[in-house]
C-alpha cells in the first residue's frame, strides 16, 4: 500500500500490512498464508498488557537533536520520558558528543480539560516550549484521552508553525487505535516526511540510510570496507541528518519491522531505494547485504573482494565458538523481524533454533519484494521452524510454550520478556543494542556474548529455585493459544 | 487551567494503583484500558523506582483488557467481562482488583456495575472496582487503599490499643518505601507498637483485612494517604495524625515523641527508646567526624524533591551534617492547602538554617531558581562560589549537577541510578544510610 503524505494519520499496520497478533504452527505455514493477506487479526479472550503503539510513537520524536516532544495527554503516558532522556543521552555520548536531556513535555490533561477541551492548553503548551528550549522543530503527540475528547490537534500545530516559524509536527497514535504497537514507529516516520525531511539537493551515492534505534556507529567500519558512510536514523540525528534522508543511495535498516514504513516513503518520493537484501546479521546476510550494496553502488568485485577477506579473517573465532555452542537449542523472542535476525545470528553461531516466538507477523511489508521477506529468510537459513508462535508479549503463552520446548537457552530483545524464562531456569541473552550485532564482528560479538551468559548460569538457576509464577495448575496444563477467539483459518 | 508538566515525576491514577497493588503479597490488578497502560507504567516505575522489577503478575504479565478502537466505539464491557473471568481462570491470586484507564472512563465503561453482574458467579477472593483515570487525579494510593479499608477491611474488629497503621508511602513514588516501612515498624516496636505497612516483609492480606484492629492511623506524607485515612476514619471510626517522614535522629526523636503521645504513652518511654536508638546511632555518625572535621566535607546543598522527602531531607542535612541548604525544590503539584502545611516544614531546624523553598514540578526550572538562590551561581568571579555543593534529588537533576560539576545524590523518583532493595531513608536507618550515601558522593575520588 502507497504511503498517502497528505493524509496528516498513518494508516495502521492491520490495514496497511494486514499484521496479526496471534498465530501457532510452523514458520512454513505461516510464509505461505500470508501471501494474499489470509490470516486475520484476531483477539484473545485473555490478555496481559502489551505495548503501547503511542509510546512506540513517542520514542523516535523524543530523540532527536534539537528539537521539543510535547505529549497531549494526561500524565501517566509521559511516565517513560526518564528513559527516553537516558537512551538519548547515551545515544550522545555514541556520536562522540556530550550527553544532554531532552525535551519533553505533558500537557498534563486533567478533568477540567477533558470537559472543556485540550486546545487551549497544547497551544500554551507549545508556545512555551519554544520559549524555553528554543527548539529547532517541535513535535506533538497525541493520546487516547486527547483522541476520545477530539481535540483537533492538528488545527493546532498548523496554527503554531505559522505563529512560530519553525516545523510542528504532528504524530497520531492513539494507544487504542492499533493492536500492533509498531505503528506507532510508522506514525513517528510519518510526521518526520512529512514535515521534515527536504527534497535532495544532490546525489549522494556514498551514504546509505540506516534506520535503527541507537547511533552506536558500528555501520561505520562495515559501510567503510565499500567506500561508504552511514546515516543513523532517527535516533540522536540532527535536523539536518533528517531532512538529507531523501539524498542516499539506499535504506537500510536493522529490522524490517522498523523501517519498513520509512523505507518505502523514501522510496515512493525521493527515489531512494530500500535495500533488496536481508539486513546484516549474520554471515550470510551481511554477504547479501554488502553484495547489494556494491550492485548499487557499482562496486560488484569490491563487495566480493571484501566478502571473501572478511570471511576469512572471522573464521578461525567463529569456528571455535561453534565448537563450543554445537547442538545447543535456542528459542528467540523479539518483534517479529528483529527474531528473524537473532535466528540468522543463531544459526551461524551453529545454535538449533527450536522454537521462535514474534510480537505481531507482518504479512507484508511496505516494499512487498521477495528479498526482504524475513520470515522466509529465515526459514530459507535455519531450516522449518516447527514452533513458530505470534502472540502480543504474552508471558502466560510464553511459560506454557518454553515449558513444552524447554529451550536451553532463550535469544531475546524486548525488555521484561526474559525475566518469565529466567523463573523457570532458563538463561537468556538478551540484546541491548542492536547495533551491536551486524556484521562480521556482530556475529563474533553475539558469540562471545553468548558464552558468557552461560558461563553466569548460576543468577538464574538461584531466581528459578525461589521464584513463584502466578499461573493456575489448570493453565499451565493447558494449551498456550486454548483463549484465541476462534480458530479460523488456522 | 492546569499547567504542562516538563518530564513528570509522578505517574497518574492508574499507575499509582498498580505499584500499590505490586506490593500486596497475591493481589491482583485487572486493567480495564488499552494495550500499553500497564506496560508504560511499568517501564517508568520499574526504572524509576530504583528497579523495582515486575514482582508476581506485574511487567507485561498484568491482566489487561486491552481494549481497541472496537470498544472505544461500542463499549468495553462486554470485554471487561471476558477479561475478568478468564483472569480468574489464570491468575492465581487472593484478592483481584479491577481498575480503568482514561479511555474506558471516557466512553463511560462502569466498572463496579461489570463486577456487580460477574458477582454470582464467582466463589472465593473477592473482586473489587476502582476508577483510576489518568485524568482524574494522581492520587492512586488512595483511591485503592480508600477502597480496600471500605470493602476488603472486616468490619467491627475490636479495637487494639498498641496497634497502629502506618499510611501514606507510595510504593514505587517512594523508591525506598520497603526499607522506610521496616525502619518505621522497627521503631514502632521500640515503644511496644504493634505497625501495620501493608507492604513490608512477611505482611500478607490478611493484615490488610485486620487492619481496622488499630487503634490509630499515621500518615507519614502531607499528601499521598490523606484521602485513605479519611476513608478508614469514616469507616471504621479510627482517628488518624499526620507524623511527617522522619529522617535521621533528631526527626525520629521527634517522631517517636509524637507518636508516644498519641496513643497515651508516658513521655519516659519514647525518651528512652531514643536514647537507646541514638547511642548506637552517634557510634556510627561519629566516624564521620575525623574525615569531616580533617577534610572539611561541608557543603552547600541544593534538594530537589518531592513534598515527602524535600523537608525531611533539606532538615537532615542541615541540622545534622551542618550542610548549608541553599534551594529546595518540592516537585509535586499539590493543592494551596497543602503547599501551606508543607512550606511550614522547613520553619523551625534545630540548625536555624532555611533555603529557598520553591514550588516546582519541572525540572527545567531548578536553574533559574537557583541563580535567584545565589545570583551569579555560575560565575568564577563572584566572591563566594556556590561550591562545593551536593545536588539531592532525582535523576534529572543530572544535567544541572554535571553543569556545576557538583555530585548527585538520587533521593526521590525517578532514581534511575541506583539499584534499590531493602535500604531505608527514614528512621535511624535511613538517617544513618543517608549519611553514608551522601558522604562517600563527596570521598569518592579518594
Amino acid at each position: 500500500m502507497s504511503v498517502d503524505l497528505q493524509n496528516p494519520e498513518v494508516v495502521i499496520r492491520e490495514r496497511r500490512l494486514g499484521s496479526i497478533v496471534a498465530f501457532s504452527g510452523t514458520g512454513a505455514e505461516l510464509v505461505e498464508k500470508s501471501r494474499g493477506q489470509r490470516l486475520e487479526c484476531q483477539a484473545n479472550r485473555f490478555n496481559q498488557c502489551g505495548d503501547c503503539s503511542g509510546q512506540r510513537a513517542m520514542l523516535p520524536i523524543s530523540q532527536i537533536q534539537d528539537t521539543v516532544m510535547i505529549n497531549h495527554g494526561p500524565v501517566g503516558c509521559a511516565g517513560d520520558f526518564g528513559l527516553f532522556n537516558w537512551q538519548f543521552r547515551r545515544g550522545l555520548t555514541f556520536r562522540g558528543e556530550r550527553p544532554r536531556d531532552i525535551g519533553a513535555i505533558s500537557t498534563n490533561l486533567t478533568e477540567r480539560d477533558i470537559v472543556y477541551g485540550g486546545a487551549e492548553k497544547l497551544a500554551k503548551t507549545i508556545r512555551e516550549a519554544h520559549g524555553r528550549y528554543k527548539p529547532r522543530a517541535i513535535f506533538v503527540a497525541s493520546s487516547c484521552a486527547s483522541g476520545i475528547i477530539g481535540d483537533d490537534i492538528e488545527e493546532v500545530v498548523n496554527g503554531m508553525e505559522l505563529e512560530l516559524g519553525i516545523p510542528v509536527v504532528g504524530v497520531y497514535c492513539e494507544g487504542f487505535k492499533s493492536k500492533i504497537w509498531t505503528t506507532g514507529f510508522d506514525a513517528a516516520y510519518h510526521g518526520i516526511v512529512r514535515k521534515l525531511v527536504k527534497g535532495p539537493v544532490e546525489i549522494d551515492k556514498k551514504t546509505v540510510n540506516i534506520m535503527g534505534f541507537t547511533s552506536l556507529k558500528t555501520f561505520d567500519p562495515l559501510l567503510g570496507l565499500l567506500g561508504l558512510k552511514p546515516r543513523y536514523l532517527v535516533h540522536q540525528a540532527t535536523l539536518e541528518e533528517i531532512g538529507q534522508m531523501s539524498q542516499a543511495l539506499a535504506s537500510s535498516h536493522i529490522c524490517e519491522t522498523l523501517g519498513t514504513y520509512l523505507a518505502r516513503a523514501l522510496e515512493q518520493e525521493y527515489g531512494v531505494p530500500e535495500l533488496r537484501a536481508p539486513p546484516p546479521f549474520g554471515q550470510d546476510w551481511t554477504d547479501q547485504w554488502l553484495r547489494e550494496l556494491g550492485r548499487l553502488a557499482g562496486l560488484e568485485e569490491k563487495a566480493e573482494e571484501v566478502i571473501a577477506s572478511e570471511r576469512k579473517r572471522i573464521e578461525p573465532e567463529l569456528n571455535e565458538i561453534r565448537e563450543k555452542l554445537a547442538g545447543l537449542r535456542v528459542w528467540t523472542l523479539a518483534g517479529a523481524a528483529f527474531g528473524h535476525n537473532l535466528a540468522s545470528i543463531a544459526s551461524d553461531l551453529g545454535l538449533k533454533v527450536i522454537g521462535m516466538l514474534a510480537f505481531h507477523h507482518d504479512q507484508t511489508f511496505d516494499n512487498d519484494y521477495e528479498e526482504i521477506n524475513s520470515l522466509k529468510n529465515c526459514l530459507g537459513k535455519v531450516g522449518s521452524v516447527n514452533r513458530y508462535a505470534v502472540c502480543n508479549k504474552q508471558p502466560y503463552q510464553l511459560v506454557n510454550l518454553l515449558n513444552e520446548a524447554k529451550p536451553d537457552l532463550v535469544l531475546a530483545r524486548h525488555g521484561y520478556l526474559p525475566t518469565v524464562p529466567a523463573k523457570m531456569g532458563i538463561p537468556s541473552y538478551f540484546v541491548p543494542e542492536t547495533n551491536q550485532h551486524i556484521g562480521y564482528d556482530g556475529l563474533l560479538f553475539a558469540g562471545r556474548k553468548i558464552l558468557k551468559v552461560l558461563r553466569g548460569g548460576n543468577f538464574v538457576k538461584n531466581i528459578a529455585s525461589r521464584a513463584k509464577l502466578p499461573y493456575t495448575d489448570w493453565w499451565r496444563n493447558s494449551d498456550p493459544f486454548y483463549f484465541r477467539e476462534t480458530s479460523h483459518g488456522l | 487551567m492546569t499547567t504542562f508538566i516538563d518530564r513528570p515525576r509522578w505517574s497518574c491514577a492508574l499507575g499509582g494503583a498498580l505499584f500499590t497493588l505490586r506490593a500486596l503479597r497475591r493481589a491482583v490488578p485487572i486493567i480495564h484500558a488499552s494495550p500499553g497502560c500497564g506496560y508504560n507504567v511499568y517501564m517508568a516505575g520499574n526504572a524509576g523506582a530504583g528497579y523495582l522489577g515486575g514482582g508476581y503478575c506485574g511487567g507485561t504479565a498484568w491482566s489487561s483488557s486491552n481494549v481497541g478502537e472496537t470498544e472505544i466505539v461500542f463499549g468495553g464491557v462486554e470485554r471487561l467481562k471476558e477479561q475478568i473471568k478468564t483472569t480468574l481462570e489464570v491468575v492465581d491470586g487472593d484478592l483481584y482488583v479491577v481498575l480503568s484507564g482514561c479511555m474506558v472512563e471516557l466512553i463511560g465503561d462502569d466498572l463496579e456495575a461489570a463486577v456487580a453482574d460477574l458477582a454470582g458467579e464467582f466463589k472465593g477472593p473477592k473482586i473489587l472496582a476502582v476508577s483510576t483515570p489518568g485524568f482524574a487525579d494522581r492520587r492512586g494510593y488512595d483511591l485503592v487503599m480508600s477502597e480496600l479499608f471500605r470493602s476488603f477491611c472486616l468490619k467491627g474488629l475490636e479495637k487494639k490499643a498498641e496497634v497502629i497503621n502506618f499510611l501514606g508511602l507510595v510504593p514505587g513514588q517512594d523508591v525506598f518505601y520497603k526499607g522506610n516501612l521496616a525502619e518505621l515498624k522497627r521503631m514502632a516496636a521500640t515503644i511496644g507498637l504493634k505497625a501495620n505497612t501493608f507492604f513490608g516483609d512477611f505482611e500478607d492480606l490478611g493484615v490488610l483485612e485486620r487492619a481496622s484492629e488499630a487503634s490509630l492511623n499515621v500518615v507519614l506524607s502531607d499528601y499521598h494517604g490523606q484521602l485513605a485515612a479519611q476513608t478508614f476514619s469514616e469507616v471504621h471510626g479510627t482517628p488518624y495524625l499526620t507524623l511527617p517522614l522522619p529522617v535521621g535522629a533528631i526527626q525520629s526523636r521527634e517522631f517517636l515523641k509524637n507518636l508516644g503521645q498519641a496513643v497515651g504513652l508516658s513521655r519516659e518511654v519514647p525518651k528512652r527508646a531514643a536514647d537507646l536508638e541514638e547511642d548506637r546511632y552517634y557510634d556510627y555518625l561519629e566516624r564521620a567526624a575525623d574525615i569531616v572535621n580533617d577534610v572539611d566535607l561541608q557543603r552547600y546543598l541544593i534538594v530537589v524533591a518531592d513534598s515527602l522527602y524535600a523537608p525531611a531531607a533539606t532538615r537532615f542535612f542541615a541540622d545534622e551534617l551542618g550542610w548549608i541548604p541553599v534551594l529546595t525544590v518540592v516537585t509535586d503539584d499539590l493543592d494551596d492547602q497543602t503547599r501551606k502545611t508543607v512550606s511550614g516544614r522547613f520553619e523551625g531546624f534545630e540548625s536555624q538554617l532555611k533555603p529557598l523553598v520553591k514550588f516546582e514540578s519541572s525540572a527545567i526550572k531548578t536553574r533559574a531558581h537557583l541563580n535567584q538562590a545565589w545570583p551569579r551561581v555560575g560565575s568564577q568571579r563572584h566572591q563566594d562560589p556556590l561550591s562545593p555543593a551536593v545536588v539531592v534529588g532525582s535523576v534529572f537533576e543530572r544535567e544541572l549537577a554535571e553543569g556545576f560539576s557538583y555530585p548527585l545524590l538520587s533521593l526521590s523518583y525517578p532514581v534511575t541510578d541506583q539499584v534499590i532493595f531493602q535500604q531505608a531513608r527514614a528512621g535511624y536507618e535511613g538517617g544513618l544510610s543517608l549519611a553514608s550515601a551522601a558522604l562517600s558522593l563527596v570521598v569518592a575520588g579518594r
